[in-house]
């Protein structure tokens, strides 16, 4: 990729990017860029992007190398890794509910106490994830607990 | 050094555990010396217990190994498991090794009682605290979302 910086005369900064596809590396640029404005710069399957506020997504989590949001209505990739999306918006809310998934505290319906230390949450969509031995204890540091 | 220190932690639960059981038994035993007339407890008895007790703790750590959780009827199968060996090891080695003889025969089938009440009470304990854990994570939880 070729970086070109102009320093010239206008009232507001710019960036321009020029590319023939939105690909992946142009994907990540502009996610960057993005999440200074504390959204979340998405794509869906058709590489269409979108701005998400933190507070939409209701967890993340990793596939084979690729991260994906849920929001409850619709499934985006994102080109930030999991230990980003929570050291950036953990004070929103996101938390690290395991080795591949980031979830929503504000989205968590119930929480129930499992065995071996672990921790059952319900989502407010209905799906259940399981919060690992190795979180659980951050979990209910995060809680107040 | 990893396993070393895996095995250590193993033996500090595997012994609470022993030790757990262990005071039960020797509890009722020595209630059975003393409404027999008797106020000692033979020291070999008490090193037969102290086996059987670690024996059970053994098999209750492979049983349930720690970290690990089955759900439905795996749970279930395992803690039938638990429930057979906690009886033919607790009735197996008071009957075979004579732990409370002099015992009326109705006296023993309370012991047998007992031992399938404080079974079940093990169980009822660790549902309570889960259920106690679950309210605490909760009211964690709605204290934290309506906080921020």
């Amino acid at each position: 990729m070729k970086i070109t910086v102009e320093h010239i005369d206008i009232p507001e900064n710019e960036v321009i990017l020029r590319c023939p596809a939105l690909g992946e590396e142009m994907l990540g640029v502009l996610s960057l860029l993005r999440s200074g404005l504390q959204r979340l710069c998405v794509w869906d399957d058709s590489r269409r992007t979108t701005l998400l506020a933190p507070n939409e997504v209701v967890y993340c989590e990793t596939m084979e190398d690729q991260v994906f949001v849920y929001t409850g209505q619709a499934m985006y990739q994102i080109a930030l890794g999991l230990g980003e999306l929570e050291s950036r918006y953990g004070s929103l809310g996101l938390f690290r509910a395991g080795k591949s998934v980031v979830v929503n505290l504000h989205h968590i319906r119930s929480l129930v106490s499992q065995g071996a230390g672990r921790i059952q949450a319900t989502l407010a969509t209905g799906e259940k994830l399981m919060v690992s031995r190795r979180y659980a204890p951050l979990l209910r540091e995060r809680l107040g607990l | 050094m990893e396993y070393f220190d895996r095995f250590y932690l193993w033996g500090i639960d595997t012994k609470y555990r022993m030790g757990l059981y262990f005071a039960a038994v020797v509890f009722f035993k020595g209630l059975v010396n003393v409404l027999l007339g008797d106020r000692t407890v033979d020291i070999v008895i008490l090193l037969e217990m102290l086996l059987a007790c670690f024996a059970f703790a053994c098999l209750e750590s492979l049983i349930f190994p720690w970290g690990k959780e089955w759900t439905g009827k795996g749970q279930g199968r395992r803690i039938a498991l638990w429930a057979v060996l906690a009886n033919l090891i607790f009735i197996g080695c008071a009957w075979g090794l004579g732990w409370f003889t002099g015992a009326p025969v109705w006296g023993g089938l309370l012991l047998i009682l007992l031992l399938e009440c404080a079974l079940v009470a093990m169980w009822y304990a660790l549902w309570l605290k889960e259920k106690r854990d679950t309210a605490i994570l909760n009211q964690g939880l709605q204290r934290f979302q309506e906080g921020t």
